[in-house]
């Protein structure tokens, strides 16, 4: 048996995980083997040393609070813990993804279009246009066969703070890869709006015209919902790239 | 109230509940992430996001693994999505995180043994942090979560003979670090360090 074979056993020795009778062999070799004594040595008093260091870190002031601010929060929406049931409906209803579908890509390229421009004005007709989806919505909310469906909590995107970002550099607008129809898109970081949000969150997914920044549980969760549904979506971009991933029906 | 009644009410959305499990595992999931991650910025984003998780996941949580078990993983899941999106900076860990050691000699530590024990701490503490990712994950959750093998192997969802592997290589990734710093020479009792590769087989 090669020295690396002990070293496992001598892991396995220092984890009470080694069998009594490789215990023995380890004991023997070693007799013998100096180097593997020292090796020995060292990962006690690597154990040791570690030993020493365990124990708790105090959290930091306000962890609880800031989780729980959270909690609350989509808490107070009923059923939602970040996905909640739509609000009069019961059912999936394949319909709606269409038809939100619709709503978004138009809602989506004009918040773009507008954030692109930089314009604060410009802006106020992409809000205009997230009305319009909501009402659409809010059509198709009763469909007598809805079983269950689901949509994203409220995280929308601060539109002044969009806008913000697009003022300060209009001419670094995002950049739009438009695929025939406007039925999907790629947002790259070499956009300041999608650097500035893709820190925190890996993807977008634009529902009824708002956009909602969602997490890669959420992001997968969504991508579940239309595949089960049969919705078609595109995605693009990589966790990798930190590209934006954009969904539409 | 328990801890289970804690988590079948905190299931049905008692967000009160919730929050009492949050304050009972607050200091393991942020110590657990912080070992991981390295700084306390990173750590906290990592420990809210575990939080979170579990918040959103707990109506499906059936309770087979035990519900702090199941929380280190999400925080090692956490914590792992966050190292491998790279958005972690590798920082320094307080020295001062509380704990005893366990396998001293029972006689008291000499003046200068008791300074290269601190002096071997804080290297082990710095040399963590060198490790690669797939090493000092199981290494922080065996030695400082004190997980077994086979929680090992769930949270990072690989086969037992793989934990034991990794936690070898980890181990011995860790004592060449220590070596190559001068950490682990004339520190131990045989004094034997320099003879690492020498008569091996």
């Amino acid at each position: 048996m090669r020295c690396a074979e002990y070293e496992d056993m001598i892991s396995a020795f220092i984890d009470g995980a080694l069998a009594e009778e490789d215990c023995e062999l380890l004991m023997e070799h070693m007799a013998g083997c100096t180097a593997c004594q020292n090796y020995f040595n060292d990962q006690i008093a690597i154990h040791n040393a570690i030993s020493a260091l365990r124990g708790e870190i105090q959290a930091p002031d306000g962890l609880a609070e800031s989780v729980m601010t959270s909690v609350r929060r989509s808490a107070a929406s009923p059923g939602s813990r970040g996905l909640r049931p739509l609000a009069g409906c019961r059912g999936r209803a394949p319909a709606r993804w269409a038809v939100l579908a619709a709503c978004c890509t138009l809602a989506a390229l004009g918040m773009w279009a507008a954030i692109g421009r930089g314009g604060a004005g410009q802006m106020q007709m992409a809000v205009t246009n997230t009305a319009a989806g909501e009402g659409a919505d809010a059509g198709i909310a009763d469909a007598p066969e809805a079983e269950e469906s689901y949509y994203f909590e409220d995280r929308s995107v601060d539109p002044a703070a969009a806008s913000e970002y697009a003022m300060a550099d209009s001419a670094a607008a995002p950049k739009f890869a438009e695929t025939g129809s406007a039925a999907s898109a790629t947002l790259t970081t070499a956009s300041p709006v999608a650097g500035a949000w893709v820190e925190d969150y890996l993807g977008t997914a634009w529902v009824a015209g708002s956009v909602y920044k969602l997490t890669a549980a959420e992001f997968d969760e969504l991508k579940a919902i239309l595949e089960e549904a049969g919705e078609v979506y595109t995605e693009s971009g990589t966790m990798e790239s930190e590209s934006f991933l954009l969904i539409f029906g | 109230m328990t801890v289970e009644e804690l988590v079948r009410a905190a299931a049905g959305g008692d967000a009160d509940a919730f929050e009492q499990l949050v304050r009972l595992h607050e200091n393991k999931v942020y110590s657990l992430a912080l070992r991981m991650c390295g700084t306390p910025e990173d750590a906290a984003d990592v420990a809210q996001e575990a939080f979170l998780s579990a918040w959103r996941g707990l109506p499906s949580f059936r309770g087979e693994a035990g519900f702090a078990t199941w929380l280190y993983r999400l925080t090692a899941n956490a914590a792992i999505d966050y190292l491998r999106r790279g958005k972690h900076q590798r920082g320094e860990i307080p020295l001062d995180c509380g704990g005893t050691p366990l396998d001293l000699p029972d006689r008291e530590p000499g003046p200068q043994e008791s300074a290269e024990g601190k002096e071997l701490q804080a290297a082990v503490n710095a040399g963590l942090l060198k490790l690669s990712d797939s090493h000092r994950e199981v290494l922080v959750l065996r030695e400082f979560q004190e997980l077994s093998y086979d929680e090992i192997a769930q949270i990072l969802q690989i086969d037992l003979g793989t934990v034991k592997s990794r936690i070898s290589r980890a181990r011995s990734a860790l004592r060449k670090i220590l070596l190559d710093s001068g950490n682990l020479s004339g520190y131990l009792p045989s004094n034997h360090t320099g003879t690492t590769k020498e008569g091996r087989s």
